[in-house]
């Protein structure tokens, strides 16, 4: 082969890479792009769906067993394609399948599941569940499965605080996790939402509603203990809760399985406080209007008041760290060393005592902040709230919103 | 979109630091969670993979050559219209087709913790499956030869493609005819290079030649179907 044919071959090879071919290039040339463009285009053939699912599950059946690293792997001829597909085969690699799930990886899947974000095993831990979640079949399994990572998501943020390790390296995973927290949270109840739509399953709404009461009082808790630097990922996450919460209750006011919204209060003051502090997070206007409390002034006003103790009874919430602030956070504080001191102080009052860098020593002991001003444009509103904004909106108690309407345009995409 | 593409990245390359399996794992977690979905298979020049595919598509198979079975089946997912389609036109009947496509990738779960990735490309290597495959059903089969190879493909309907007018009267099923029609090798590479949508370096391990040959197959070959076609029909 001649150089220069050669060089003719390469001119051909660049002017298929380049977008604008047609144009610059010599018309012999162009012609051939045009030559090739046409066989894409002519090759219209494309795998048949069905095919594409009988085939993979024929293949995820038999992959368990071959793709075991003990087997001897020997690549037998197969003189008819169609043998490795008969019944009785399939379910010899099914079975052979949940064997090898049970027996295989067990140990590194159990070692993993305490895994925290930095650990070596964590990985494993989200590959796990990311199998799990591919794993789920059928109306709202996939959602369930979602908000329970959510959750676990939370429990690790917990877990690192209670470990004292929120350095400033730790507190971007912290952060990450907020962050995988909300978009898991927000995928959980869209697929919720939806199985709720298809089959007006009760319980999809009931789960997102103890999923939100769940993460609030574990975000309440957390509030104090993390590093300003996870203020934004922590200000989503609560905006997130507070939105499923709203959604959760106006849809479906009677499936919710536990008393008021009072966690979400309780997050509320939270975020209010660390809003005062001039961390860089959203503003509690949002938070607070997203609450849907007709009367949000009293409520700032003073949040224990509006929610005597005796009406929320600690044993229906999930989880029972939730702190009180009417109560010195003995608890907390005696189990939480805080070795680096950096981020929390024991909180026996939390709204008085605030961290000395409060920049404007705003009253708030006394009159805590109903400050709708400042609020930097309500950045709190996160992936849900455009769904939120029905026109029936009206806060509590409207149980007949059940109906068509509201969940309409909450699913209306 | 910026944003998160920087911390994917970040992410990922952290995830590489780990542990081979783990990392891995969270690379795939991350690819797979933020990457951006790719089509396969029915590009011209097909766009070198952007860092999260080709990120993901290592992981992936580094998963699954240790044994990771959803890991393979999101290799099949990726891959499994390219080798369709070649096989497809090698054969030119859907039935046939799907069976040795589904040969290929069981003899691909079989053998892919063999798999060496050294300077391989996954993609090229089902396809060498999937080439030898036909080739040995060619083989085993002669009596079947004449009138497979004579089957005109199954009439795929023909899209009016605004940007292909020129296409005119030439019907698709002619064109892939006339690639049919060319020498062995020739074909196989216009075929992977065009209807697969693999990349030279692609096309050239798969075809266990150089990238230089291939350049001059695919030049090759194209210059013979304009010569076939009719002039109007192509541009």
């Amino acid at each position: 082969m001649s150089p220069w044919e050669q060089r003719r071959a390469d001119v051909f090879a660049d002017a298929l890479e380049s977008r604008a071919t047609a144009a610059t290039s010599a018309p012999a040339t162009a012609r051939l792009v045009g030559v090739a463009r046409s066989i894409r285009d002519a090759s219209l053939e494309s795998p048949d769906g069905q095919f594409a699912v009988v085939l993979r599950e024929r293949l995820m059946a038999e992959a368990p067993h071959a793709l075991s690293p003990q087997r001897v792997v020997h690549v037998r001829p197969v003189r008819d394609p169609m043998a490795t597909g008969t019944p009785g085969r399939q379910r010899l690699a099914a079975a052979s399948a949940v064997l090898a799930v049970a027996g295989g990886s067990f140990g590194l899947v159990t070692a993993s599941a305490q895994a925290l974000p930095g650990d070596a095993l964590y990985s494993v831990k989200r590959g796990v569940e990311q199998t799990d979640l591919a794993l789920q079949r059928g109306d709202g399994a996939e959602g369930r499965t979602n908000l329970q990572h959510a959750g676990e998501r939370l429990a690790e943020v917990e877990a690192m605080v209670e470990d004292g390790t929120v350095d400033s390296q730790e507190s971007a995973l912290a952060a990450e996790a907020l962050e995988d927290f909300t978009s898991q949270a927000d995928a959980g109840a869209r697929e919720l939402l939806e199985a709720y739509a298809n089959g007006r399953d009760a319980s999809a709404i009931t789960e997102i509603s103890d999923f939100s009461l769940a993460s609030s009082s574990s975000l309440a808790g957390l509030s104090k203990a993390l590093p300003q630097s996870t203020g934004p990922a922590y200000a989503e996450a609560a905006g997130m809760v507070t939105e499923l919460s709203r959604a959760s209750s106006r849809i479906c006011a009677s499936c919710r399985t536990s008393g008021p919204a009072s966690p979400q209060q309780e997050l509320v003051d939270r975020v209010e406080d660390r809003a005062a502090t001039g961390q860089p997070m959203a503003a509690p206007g949002p938070v607070s209007d997203l609450l849907g409390q007709p009367d949000d002034r009293q409520r700032a006003d003073d949040p224990q008041r509006d929610v005597p103790s005796d009406s929320l009874p600690d044993a229906s919430l999930p989880d029972a760290s939730l702190p009180d602030d009417s109560q010195p956070d003995d608890s907390k504080s005696a189990a939480d060393p805080e070795p680096d001191g950096t981020t929390t102080k024991s909180d026996d009052e939390p709204r008085s005592d605030e961290p000395q860098d409060d920049p404007d020593d705003e009253p708030r002991s006394d009159e805590p902040q109903d400050d709708p001003d400042e609020d930097p444009a309500g950045e709190t509103t996160g992936v849900l709230s455009p769904l939120l904004d029905n026109p029936l909106g009206g806060g509590e108690g409207d149980d007949d919103d059940a109906s068509g309407g509201p969940l309409g345009s909450l699913l209306g995409r | 979109m910026g944003a998160s593409w920087t911390r994917l990245h970040a992410a990922v390359r952290h995830a590489q630091r780990l542990l081979p399996p783990a990392g891995a794992e969270l690379a795939i977690a991350l690819s797979t969670a933020y990457g951006a979905p790719r089509v396969s298979g029915s590009n011209l020049s097909p766009e070198p993979d952007d860092d999260g595919g080709e990120t993901r598509i290592m992981a992936l198979v580094d998963l699954a050559c240790a044994g990771d079975a959803e890991a393979f089946g999101q290799l099949y997912d990726h891959y499994l219209p390219g080798i369709y389609r070649f096989v497809y036109y090698r054969v030119g009947s859907r039935s046939l087709a799907e069976d040795l496509t589904s040969e290929t990738f069981t003899r691909a779960l079989r053998s892919v913790s063999r798999f060496q990735w050294q300077g391989k490309d996954f993609g090229a290597w089902l396809t060498t499956i999937a080439r030898n495959l036909v080739t040995d059903h060619y083989r085993s089969s002669r009596s079947r030869l004449e009138i497979v190879t004579d089957v005109v493909p199954e009439s795929p309907s023909t899209t009016a493609n605004p940007e292909d007018e020129a296409l005119g009267t030439l019907t698709s099923v002619a064109l892939m005819d006339a690639v049919a029609g060319l020498p062995p090798e020739q074909r196989d590479c216009l075929l992977m290079r065009f209807v697969q949508g693999l990349s030279i370096t692609q096309t050239a391990t798969a075809l266990g030649r150089s990238e230089g040959a291939v350049k001059q197959l695919q030049l090759r070959a194209v210059r013979k179907l304009a010569r076939v076609l009719p002039r109007e029909a192509v541009l």
